[in-house]
């Protein structure tokens, strides 16, 4: 059902710009375009268009979640999407500054530095295009009309944030920019400026009042709009107020500021049921960022505690991630990286983990557990440079020189974390030993561990000082570390017993037989019908 | 009135005789804090005033890591607001906030630091100082830091760190020997003082040893059930 300009007309089910089984023909169209650009990719502008402008959600995040990203596998896999200006002319929009055209040119420039390389040119467009998206919502007088839907609104804060964090690693690679690109950056020198970004993010946040309205859900109380304002009764304000703070704590985070970070999540709380739960991506980057934020600063209970749950999330909505694959990469990176923090924190405060992620760990990270286990210190570094998200410096000159070092920000952080693991290094050793005994005088200790007996001491209280930071705030945890206290010259430790935990084992098994079956029972009916499969049809 | 008495290298003795600390103390922060609303807090323009305002705490011996922090942010986004003299005010940053251990401000602090900031020879130090805090290494933490200026001219420190010994001390014993007990307190002004902190964390000296307080349920034998959140299962429980 070709696109007739009737808005009364209803979309049909099967959505026609589906490619279908012929979409091997070539490119060319009968079609009044300005470019040679194939139907299907003309039916979906228009109905995106459309839907946009009459403001139907529903179907905009259809469109959105499925057309656009199958669009772009099959017709676009290595090269951009139409150029703005041919977009204009198939969709017949007048006005090139409207939301319509400003979203477009989002998705557009999202493409190109998913799937290609953004030039210097495309930064500066792409950011000017955030500018105006942004200053549609926030210069309004009153609240704009048009919805989106929510995942489109994390994916344009989540990709702000990135494009950002890509434009400082070009700049920092000084070597790599030719004199042209030099005097552009000179030149054009408000683009992607750190305070400009974190500007727009916090207005945002102020927008909505978002914070008001997280204390007030943690308080049960229902939002109204004297809590919300005007702004933040509507749902792309409050929505996209959210999102930004999670932008802003995966910011604070990329700079090394851990404590504006932890401020920006104060009042939200990380179970399924918020507003984080929308959209997955979102909560896993949240949980994986916060998560960080609280090893940096040592209270690893809080980051076990987060980072086993979203692990277990991840892994029951494995199956919703796989058709879409360059959202699946990054969730499979995020699972890497927390696997690794996972595996040093766990060295510093012995949780009992879950059995899934256990395994998981040792699946991934086996090796380098061990040598962990060991006391190999340079284990620390890889596992700490594979967990770490990829830090920024909110300054960076174009010349050679940066005031930050030839290690970079991610050097920075690592000398941080490197002391910790420093003052860490006797307590693995102590508590092996303790684990041993229910009580044992210091003198024996010391001569088991060569140290002088002030030395034990001052090691003993240092294991209490330090298991009181990692707990944090994490409640009631299942620790699997020994606890002592000090009696004169005579240390008693606890005698912890774990009981064996069948039930996590039992679900592990149910749910490979689960998917064991399913697999079967699909080959098998493959077998039998041999019909060319459309892409993305199931 | 301003009085300038003998000039003290990290701001002590320095500065106007107040009449109320605490009353421009209080002003201060809710300057400080009304500065640092949203965006506002990377104004360039207010570095001054942040500069002030820790000078003061440490002459007066009050404590505000937020906007201590926001110092080393403001360095850290506008680097060439960084002078010769700046390396002073982080030194200072980061002793201020190693003297509110057991809270973590130090690591707050020193992950904003720049490489050359880490360089310093003083940071160094104070590095050190700050590993040996948080390794428990007490005896020789006094032996080290009596040699460097900055602490043993900063208002409170040996206050803050004996609330953080003892807070440890806390944590560790039941019973504690009285000789090691001194030994990690460092240098008392005497016997009295001795009895004073006794007395302020409620320990009772028996003999040659200090009572701290029961332990003993930490040490029970404990044994872990398992305990099954719905969500895991659920999936379990569906039909197909």
């Amino acid at each position: 059902m070709a696109w007739t300009g009737n808005s009364a007309q209803k979309m049909p089910m099967q959505m026609m710009y589906y490619p279908t089984h012929n979409a091997n023909a070539p490119e060319t169209t009968t079609g009044a375009t300005s470019d040679e650009v194939a139907e299907p990719v003309v039916n979906f502008l228009k109905w995106l268009y459309h839907f946009i402008e009459a403001n139907e959600i529903y179907h905009v995040e259809n469109m959105y979640e499925d057309g656009f990203y199958k669009i772009s596998e099959f017709y676009f896999k290595d090269k951009p999407w139409p150029a703005p200006d041919a977009v204009q002319d198939i969709t017949e929009e007048k006005d090139d500054q409207s939301i319509f055209m400003i979203l477009y040119r989002e998705l557009y420039y999202r493409h190109i530095y998913a799937r290609l390389k953004p030039t210097l040119e495309h930064r500066f467009d792409s950011y000017s295009n955030y500018c105006e998206l942004f200053a549609y919502l926030l210069a309004a007088d009153e609240p704009v009309k048009i919805e989106l839907p929510n995942k489109w609104l994390w994916d344009i804060i989540d990709e702000f944030v990135y494009q950002f964090q890509s434009f400082q690693q070009f700049k920092s690679k000084a070597g790599k920019i030719n004199d042209e690109e030099k005097n552009m950056l000179r030149d054009e020198d408000n683009a992607w400026k750190v305070t400009a970004v974190l500007n727009i993010l916090i207005q945002l946040t102020e927008k909505c009042n978002i914070n008001a309205q997280l204390v007030a859900i943690e308080r049960g109380e229902t939002i109204t709009e004297d809590i919300a304002g005007e702004f933040g009764v509507k749902p792309i304000y409050t929505m996209t107020g959210f999102f930004s703070l999670i932008g802003l704590l995966r910011l604070y985070c990329l700079l090394g500021d851990y404590h504006m970070a932890l401020t920006c999540i104060e009042h939200i709380q990380f179970k399924d049921k918020d507003m984080m739960a929308l959209v997955p991506a979102c909560q896993i980057t949240a949980n994986y960022y916060a998560g960080f934020a609280y090893f940096m600063i040592r209270k690893y209970a809080n980051t076990i505690q987060l980072y086993q749950h979203i692990l277990g999330y991840m892994q029951r909505t494995k199956q919703f991630f796989q058709n879409r694959s360059f959202q699946a990469e990054d969730i499979n990176k995020k699972n890497d990286q927390m696997l690794a923090l996972l595996a040093i924190a766990s060295t510093f405060c012995p949780l009992r983990l879950d059995e899934s992620v256990n395994i998981q760990i040792k699946e991934k990270h086996n090796e380098k557990v061990t040598r962990l286990q060991h006391g190999d210190m340079t284990v620390y570094d890889e596992l700490f440079f594979s967990g770490c998200p990829k830090f920024l410096s909110p300054v960076v000159s174009e010349t050679s020189s940066s005031p930050f070092g030839s290690s970079g920000p991610r050097g920075l952080q690592l000398q941080v974390f490197k002391t910790e693991v420093e003052q860490q290094r006797l307590i693995p050793t102590l508590r092996s030993f303790l684990k041993l005994y229910t009580s044992i005088p210091i003198s024996k200790l010391a001569k088991f561990l060569d140290m002088h007996e002030n030395e034990v001491r001052c090691c003993l209280m240092a294991f209490k000082h330090k298991k009181e930071i990692a707990k944090g705030d994490g409640g009631d945890q299942t620790t699997l570390d020994i606890d002592f206290y000090v009696d004169k010259d005579m240390i008693h430790i606890s005698d912890t017993k774990i009981a064996r935990h069948y039930g996590d084992y039992y679900v592990q098994q149910i749910l490979k037989l689960k998917e064991s079956n399913k697999m079967i029972i699909s080959a098998a009916l493959s077998n039998t019908t041999p019909v060319a499969t459309t892409p993305g049809i199931v | 009135a301003v009085v300038s008495t003998q000039s003290g290298h990290y701001g002590r003795g320095v500065g106007t005789m107040v009449a109320n600390p605490v009353a421009q103390f209080e002003q201060m922060r809710e300057e400080a804090h009304y500065c640092m609303e949203g965006l506002s807090r990377l104004n360039p323009e207010k570095l001054e005033f942040y500069i002030d305002y820790i000078k003061f705490q440490v002459e007066h011996g009050f404590y505000d890591g937020d906007a201590n922090l926001n110092i080393l942010k403001l360095y850290q986004f506008s680097p060439d607001l960084i002078t010769r003299s700046s390396i002073d005010i982080v030194h200072l940053i980061l002793v201020k906030a190693l003297m509110q251990l057991p809270k973590g401000d130090y690591v707050f602090c020193r992950a904003q630091l720049s490489q050359e900031m880490i360089d310093d020879n003083l940071t160094k130090k104070i590095d050190d100082v700050a590993t040996l805090l948080e390794t428990c290494q007490f005896p020789e933490f006094w032996n080290v830091v009596t040699d460097e200026k900055i602490f043993s001219e900063m208002a409170g420190y040996q206050e803050a760190a004996r609330n953080f010994i003892c807070h440890v001390v806390q944590l560790t014993y039941k019973n504690v020997e009285k000789d090691f007990l001194i030994q990690l307190l460092g240098p008392l002004s005497g016997e009295q003082m001795f009895y004073d902190i006794l007395q302020k964390n409620n320990w009772e000296l028996n003999g040659d040893s200090v009572f701290v307080g029961h332990k003993e349920e930490m040490v029970e034998s404990k044994e872990i059930v398992e305990k099954m959140p719905i969500e895991v299962v659920t999936p379990l429980l569906s039909v197909r």
